[in-house]
């Protein structure tokens, strides 16, 4: 495990990941953010806690719901929110979206909006690290739905064939967009499928980010062994639908409830956690929530009062 | 200065560019034990190992998909995709990631990838291994797509692929591979984006791609002994399109013929016609003529195949009917 | 607003008129039927008049210019500011048009990019090179012919590939017959200058073109005129109050000759004959302002006496004025009667575009040898000129030698 300041970073972090849903939620309806917002409240866990087992220089694919990713992988705020906002100060200059967001100084490479798209990419990274006999590792996010694309199943194979750097670590947060796990998977874990792969595969508690810390530390120091990739299925929920776009109805109120109660909320379950280990006092959880508070408050404005990119950067850097 | 064969100077290619940089590896179906279906890699894996010369398995999207993390992360990784028919397979990574990563994440990544794939029919291959689809990624900003009709075009462009830093779709011909040419002994690059002037000529202008340069060239030699002297123009690279060679040939003999081997209809030789009616209007004397395979599925029968694409008595035709 | 052009003379190969004289001024008010100017072609003169009520905003050629008929002569504007109608449709005549044609009657000359280029590069006048080359894709080739020969030489057609059907210009004017009036007048004492204008060059336009466009042959035969003479008589005695001409009679016969040697009624060009079963009988006339041949049409379905008639009314018509355009065109074949002259036997120019022209001379008594005896007959000479390039000398005798029996016994018209 951690020491303690990295634990108050990590609660910090799932909090601000958090506070930045709801605030660019807001801004979504203000029209300040366009396009479809893939929010992932409710699964802060995983994003944070995974990328916390990593090193700068280790790299990560992410997904359309990615933001708790991005700040689990040490990204600047404020360069997140301009991005999202379209502006010239973003990660990527406006060009990206919320969806690609990519930091090469951070490892985050990257956002990716096709459904399981960037597994191979990663897949590419991990053989990468292991013919340059390096022991970086590469780990890539996907969501349930993804596990069913023909890209999980063909890039699984030749990353445990060739025993690359990879992590590959599945949210899932029992919908593909409006259908339920029930109704789109064939099996109920999907760490099963890794055996057809001959890889490990585990299930865990994807709200409970020491379980999170503890699967991914064993599976990146695998990795980093050069002893191939393994699977993570990281049960979990999305609070807030697909997207901003999402007219919901399809995940009952009830569901809902059931996974935002303080036995399943993968924050406050932490709080109690490091009040339990006597790492934070309650004083010091009210600090940390106020800085998140603030910093996406910040991030926020920094994003409202930057500018749109000139049109001149229109045709620049199709090509290198 | 030797005659030699089209698929073997690409194996030339590839062993300088992998002597000169240790990143450059190969992958794909058949090329390291095998050597490739079209013997293109024949004994690479000797030479530089499994490391560098990888068989993977049957799996065309992961397959592109790893090649654009590899390249990302530092390699140059060149793609064997064996028939350009199985394409479609790779078009999401191609479309979606490798078109785009560049501008979309800021300049923060390159995708130095190549990948080679052949096409064409007249080989009783049948319609699901004849195609010629091209003008799929014609159309996608931020793939370069590359086509050489010769052995001398085909190792200094292959060596030029391999060093650009951008995805490249480097397009063989399965009829041009047995072909012999005139290949330098000693190192050379060929520029991409810039056409060649396969014959001079001063009557028309035949802009011809890939296999049917060798259709074009013939068709010269015939009517030259009617007195019709053609321009043979070879664009070698279709993105980016040298339009400038082009429009100095049209200035010239203010008649254009267009003949590529992919359909007709929707044919990367539209957009050709197209820039050339858009730019080049004044310089014309006669509409200009396309010609590209008949629009309909590539069928099997050898009394049925030949039918389907272009020849040099089309390319005759074409010519004297431009001229009239 | 309306535009006025020369449309009504149009005809079988009337392209220009010349403009005689102009009857109004810029803003001279006019009423519908006003004569705003008297025109001339190689047929006849003409009053233009005007359309609509209004007044004249525009005179756009002068006195003396030969203008296409096409063209905008003059503009009326609508005194009472609504747009007047427009005159009726205008046939579609195939001129050779400008590329900018829209305007006009609907033919469109095609010139192709470079060539259009290449035009203004050298300064060529686009409607030069489309009046050069009527009816044919302009392109890289004929902008090139154009620059090497811009004159088009009117005696060696084809020189620089093949040109258009037509073969009549009429507006060509060589400098050759201007210097022989000169020379002329050179070697008398006082000298008289007569510009050639007007109807007489409109004359001397078409005599040249038919002279030198059809390679003309003439056959002249005898014919005893007697039988006919008498039936003249006869009917005469008659018909008191009818005027019987010997024209009249010679057409009948020549009706009939032309109905069994239908190779002579019609017209050609350079690349097509055109023969008719209808004839179109032209009757030569010595005018006031010169020669005009009024256009009897459909002989063929005439009574005789409708049809002595009608050549009654050309030649009466023609010499008062009264004929329409339309009664000067399309003509398939023409007698020319010289007879009033004493002349007896001529070579007639033919009526261009059609193939052949009967020239009729003075009828004279003469001493024949009838049956082994002298006898007393009235002759007259025949001349027959045709088109040999079109018709050869057998069937052109042949012609002749079947009008000379219809004519010689005019019984013979009863079987036909």
């Amino acid at each position: 495990m951690f020491d303690n300041d990295k634990m108050k970073l990590l609660y910090k972090r799932m909090v601000v990941t958090r506070q930045l849903e709801y605030g660019i939620r807001e801004q979504h309806k203000a029209g300040k953010v366009r396009g479809p917002v893939h929010m992932c409240v409710g699964q802060e866990a995983t994003g944070v806690g995974a990328c916390a087992c990593l090193n700068d220089d280790d790299w990560v694919t992410s997904t359309h719901r990615g933001h708790a990713h991005f700040v689990g992988k040490g990204l600047d705020l404020n360069k997140m929110v301009a991005e999202m906002m379209g502006k010239s100060t973003g990660y990527c200059g406006g060009k990206a979206s919320h969806m690609l967001i990519a930091s090469r100084e951070k490892g985050m490479l990257g956002g990716c909006g096709i459904v399981c798209g960037a597994l191979g990419i990663g897949v590419g990274y991990g053989l990468t690290f292991k013919m340059d006999g390096s022991d970086r590792v590469a780990l890539s996010f996907l969501g349930d739905g993804a596990s069913n694309e023909g890209m999980f199943h063909e890039a699984l194979n030749m990353a445990a064939l060739w025993k690359t750097n990879n992590v590959i670590f599945v949210e899932h947060n029992m919908y593909g967009l409006t259908v339920r796990a029930d109704r789109h998977l064939s099996v109920e874990n999907i760490s099963d499928r890794a055996a057809a792969y001959g890889i490990p595969g585990v299930s865990i508690d994807g709200n409970d980010i020491i379980a999170v810390i503890e699967a991914t530390e064993e599976a990146v120091a695998r990795a980093r062994r050069g002893e191939g990739p393994t699977l993570i299925e990281a049960k979990t929920y999305r609070v807030l639908g697909f997207s901003t776009g999402d007219k919901g109805g399809y995940q009952s109120q009830e569901e809902i409830d059931s996974w935002t109660t303080p036995e399943k909320d993968p924050i406050i379950r932490f709080a109690k956690y490091l009040q339990e280990k006597g790492i934070c006092t309650e004083a010091d959880i009210e600090e940390l929530n106020a800085e998140a508070q603030n910093d996406v408050d910040k991030a926020i404005q920094f994003g409202l009062e930057s500018p749109y990119p000139d049109s001149s950067v229109l045709m620049e850097g199709i090509f290198a | 200065m030797s005659k030699r064969f089209y698929k073997d100077v690409l194996r030339e290619a590839l062993i300088e560019e992998m002597e000169r940089d240790s990143n450059v590896f190969l992958l794909g179906e058949d090329i390291e034990v095998y050597g490739g279906a079209f013997r293109v890699t024949e004994k690479l894996n000797e030479m530089f190992g499994s490391m560098r010369v990888m068989d993977t398995p049957i799996s065309e999207q992961a397959q592109t998909g790893i090649a654009i993390g590899a390249a990302i992360a530092g390699k140059r990784p060149v793609l064997e995709m064996m028939y350009m028919d199985w394409i479609g397979l790779t078009l999401d990574q191609m479309v979606n990631q490798a078109s785009l990563l560049h501008y979309v994440y800021d300049g923060q990544v390159k995708l130095p990838f190549v990948m080679r794939t052949q096409g064409g029919a007249r080989a009783s291959a049948s319609a699901q291994h004849s195609k010629s689809l091209e003008a799929w990624f014609c159309h996608i900003p931020g793939i370069k797509v590359v086509s050489p009709s010769t052995p001398y075009d085909a190792k200094g462009l292959l060596k030029a692929a391999i060093r650009d830093d951008n995805p490249v779709l480097f397009i063989e011909h399965k009829l041009l591979y047995g072909t012999r040419g005139e290949v330098p002994e000693e190192e050379y690059i060929l520029p991409i984006g810039k056409a060649d002037i396969k014959r001079e000529g001063s009557d028309c202008t035949v802009i011809a791609t890939s296999a049917m340069v060798l259709e074009a060239l013939e068709a010269a030699e015939e009517l030259e002994k009617e007195g019709i002297s053609i321009e043979v123009v070879d664009p070698r690279t279709l993105v980016p399109f040298d339009k400038e060679t082009v429009k100095e040939s049209i200035e010239k003999t203010n008649h254009a013929v267009i003949v590529h081997e992919a359909w007709k209809t929707g044919g990367f030789g539209g957009e050709i016609a197209a820039i050339i009616a858009e730019e080049m209007f004044d310089s014309l004397d006669a509409p200009v003529i396309r010609l590209g395979a008949k629009d309909c599925p590539i069928p099997y029968s050898p009394g049925l195949e030949p039918l389907t694409v272009p020849n040099k008595d089309d390319i005759i035709a074409a010519v004297k009917k431009s001229l009239q | 607003m309306v535009n006025i052009d020369l449309m009504v003379l149009a005809g079988d190969y009337v392209k220009t008129a010349v403009i005689s004289e102009w009857k109004v001024k810029v803003g001279d008010s006019v009423k519908k039927g006003d004569v705003l100017l008297v025109v001339e072609t190689n047929k006849i003169t003409q009053d233009i008049e005007a359309s609509c009520d209004g007044i004249v905003e525009q005179i756009l050629f002068q006195e003396g210019d030969d203008v296409e008929i096409s063209k905008t002569v003059a503009v009326i504007v609508d005194g009472s500011g609504t747009a007047a109608a427009p005159e009726e449709e205008k046939p579609a005549i195939e001129i050779s048009g400008s590329e900018t044609a829209s305007l006009d009657t609907g033919v469109r000359t095609v010139i192709t990019p470079v060539a259009k280029k290449m035009a203004k590069e050298k300064g060529i006048d686009l409607d030069e090179l489309t009046k050069r080359f009527p009816g044919k894709r302009i392109g890289k080739k004929e902008v090139l012919a154009f620059e090497e020969a811009p004159a088009k030489d009117f005696f060696v057609t084809g020189q620089h590939g093949k040109e258009g059907g037509e073969t009549a210009d009429p507006a060509i004017e060589t400098a050759a017959s201007e210097s022989i009036m000169a020379e002329a007048a050179v070697s008398v004492a006082k000298t008289t200058e007569i510009p050639v204008k007007g109807i007489r060059k409109a004359i001397a336009s078409a005599m040249r073109n038919s002279a030198y466009s059809k390679p003309h042959v003439s056959m002249m035969i005898d014919v005893q005129l007697d039988e006919m003479l008498e039936m003249k008589a006869f009917l005469k005695n008659k018909y008191p109050e009818k005027r019987i001409t010997l024209t009249g009679l010679l057409a009948l016969a020549v009706r009939s000759a032309l109905g069994e040697c239908p190779y002579i009624n019609g017209t050609a060009t350079e690349d097509t004959i055109t023969l008719s079963d209808s004839v179109n009988l032209g009757i030569a006339v010595d005018a006031e302002g010169g020669l005009l041949v009024p256009v009897i049409k459909n002989i063929g379905a005439k009574s005789g006496l409708e049809l002595f008639e009608a050549v009654n009314h050309a030649a009466k018509g023609c010499r008062e004025g009264t004929l329409a355009p339309s009664d000067y065109a399309g003509g398939t074949f023409t007698i020319s009667n010289v007879g009033a002259t004493g002349v007896k036997y001529f070579t007639p120019i033919i009526n261009s575009p059609e193939i052949a022209i009967l020239g009729v001379g003075a009828s004279t008594k003469e001493a024949v040898v009838v049956n082994g005896e002298v006898r007393e007959r009235t002759m007259i000479g025949l001349s027959l000129s045709f088109d040999h390039a079109v018709v050869d000398g057998s069937p052109a005798g042949r012609f002749l030698k079947t009008l000379k029996e219809k004519i010689e016994h005019p019984f013979m018209m009863a079987l036909s």
